[in-house]
């Protein structure tokens, strides 16, 4: 981090890549037993070189128990860029289905008090490969930013954390997404995560004596991300991986039954491999989510 | 025409008495927000004869409403609280009259209860 105030003068951005899931981090969405969590996200990007990203994540949670939640990650959209070609510049189109997270989250450690709760929840699971990662411009494979899947049965582990008061709410995570080498010699990089929340309820000022008003919240994100490089055609691709530091900031409106919410995301720092990187101008983010009761299968409790 | 006057004042006017049901309150720990309200939503129509539940998040208390003649003890509570992911505060159930209205602006909501066997009806009636 010792780049970062250069890095916050030169407002340098990476593209949200395509292998990107929910906004922001989606591993500490609370979900209790029996209940549907059902999140959809609206994501565009914009960044240097035209690189235009319009992705469409979709995140499932379910409570199987009170401590065992499963979660799914679907992700769609497309992207579009400038490339050069002897011909002149080209801009290339590339859209679909992204890979499909699967993961179950147990709530390993938990103190809840009259005011506050605080929980610890290791995670671990695999995206498996339902997006494409063979797109191709003059028999040339072409990079992540236009790729939307890796290939490959990926792991992904990590721990997420959060304290929930009566006024303000924190969450973190940790996590790892192992992504190995395909058959075709591409790999999109591996990848480590590193995500902050804090979420301050701003409306009503006074909170009711009696019921359930609809709540107003500030949430302010943090998104810091270390990626290895990349292997394009067997081999490692020197304009890729790094560090990335992005800053959120969302309002978001809740009730009883529902979320919705929608900020900006403006990239901090980027610290790249290579040269001649894209680079993330900004992002917006857009989410509406709805809670569902699960169909009780269950006889008993 | 006195004497009919004078009986018709002095015969109680009877008005259908309001009826007495079974109200309990519980302290939650752990909820927040109005989602965790909703976790116990999704438990309560379970329970067998709710009608009303009253979420005050300042307080993180929810009173529920039984239908006449419905009783519940401070333990089946607790366990929907349990099972929902919270642990209970203090659980009091005590006999009231029933309000002649339930205003949602003070947090009242109606259970809903599906009333279809159909496994898939039921969970369109429960959540839309």
């Amino acid at each position: 981090m010792q780049n970062f105030p250069k890095s916050l003068i030169l407002l340098f951005a990476l593209p949200a890549g395509a292998l990107c899931s929910a906004v922001t981090f989606v591993t500490s969405l609370p979900v209790a037993r029996d209940q549907i969590v059902v999140r959809f996200n609206l994501q565009p990007s914009f960044s240097t070189r035209q690189l235009n990203t319009f992705q469409f994540p979709v995140s499932v949670a379910y409570g199987l128990t009170s401590k065992l939640g499963l979660f799914a990650n679907l992700s769609q959209g497309f992207a579009s860029i400038d490339t050069a070609t002897p011909t002149g510049a080209a801009r290339l189109l590339n859209g679909g289905s992204g890979d499909t997270g699967f993961y179950a989250r147990y709530t390993l450690y938990k103190i809840d008090k009259p005011n506050s709760t605080f929980r610890v929840t290791p995670l671990a699971g695999f995206f498996i490969p339902t997006g494409g990662n063979t797109f191709t411009f003059q028999s040339k494979l072409q990079s992540k930013s236009l790729q939307f899947g890796s290939g490959t049965v990926d792991p992904y582990v990590g721990v997420a954390a959060g304290i929930s008061a009566k006024r303000w709410t924190t969450n973190w995570d940790a996590t790892y997404r192992l992504n190995p080498l395909t058959s075709a010699n591409f790999s999109a990089g591996s990848e480590l995560r590193l995500d902050g929340q804090a979420e301050l309820k701003i409306w009503p000022i006074t909170m009711p004596d009696q019921g359930l008003p609809h709540l107003v919240n500030l949430s302010l994100e943090s998104n810091y991300y270390v990626n290895r490089k990349d292997h394009l055609n067997g081999v490692l691709s020197a304009n890729s991986g790094g560090r990335i530091f992005r800053e959120s900031a969302l309002l978001q409106l809740s009730s009883l039954r529902w979320q919705v919410g929608g900020g900006i995301q403006i990239p901090l720092l980027q610290d790249l491999n290579g040269t001649g990187r894209v680079k993330q101008k900004v992002g917006y983010l857009v989410f509406f989510e709805y809670y569902l009761a699960a169909p009780v299968w269950r006889k008993h409790g | 025409m006195r004497f009919l006057l004078l009986m018709f004042l002095l015969v109680p006017v009877h008005a259908p008495a309001s009826e007495v049901i079974t109200r309990a309150t519980a302290n939650l720990n752990g909820v927040t927000s109005p989602r965790g309200f909703f976790n116990l939503t999704v438990r309560l129509y379970q329970l067998r004869g709710v009608e009303w539940a009253k979420y005050d998040l300042k307080k993180s208390m929810i009173t529920m409403d039984f239908e006449p003649g419905v009783a519940v003890t401070s333990e089946e509570i607790g366990k929907v609280m349990s099972s929902a992911g919270y642990k209970p505060g203090l659980v009091h159930v005590e006999q009231v009259q029933k309000p002649e209205q339930y205003e949602h602006r003070l947090g009242w909501n109606k259970i809903k209860r599906p009333t279809v066997k159909n496994p898939i009806g039921r969970w369109f009636q429960v959540n839309f």
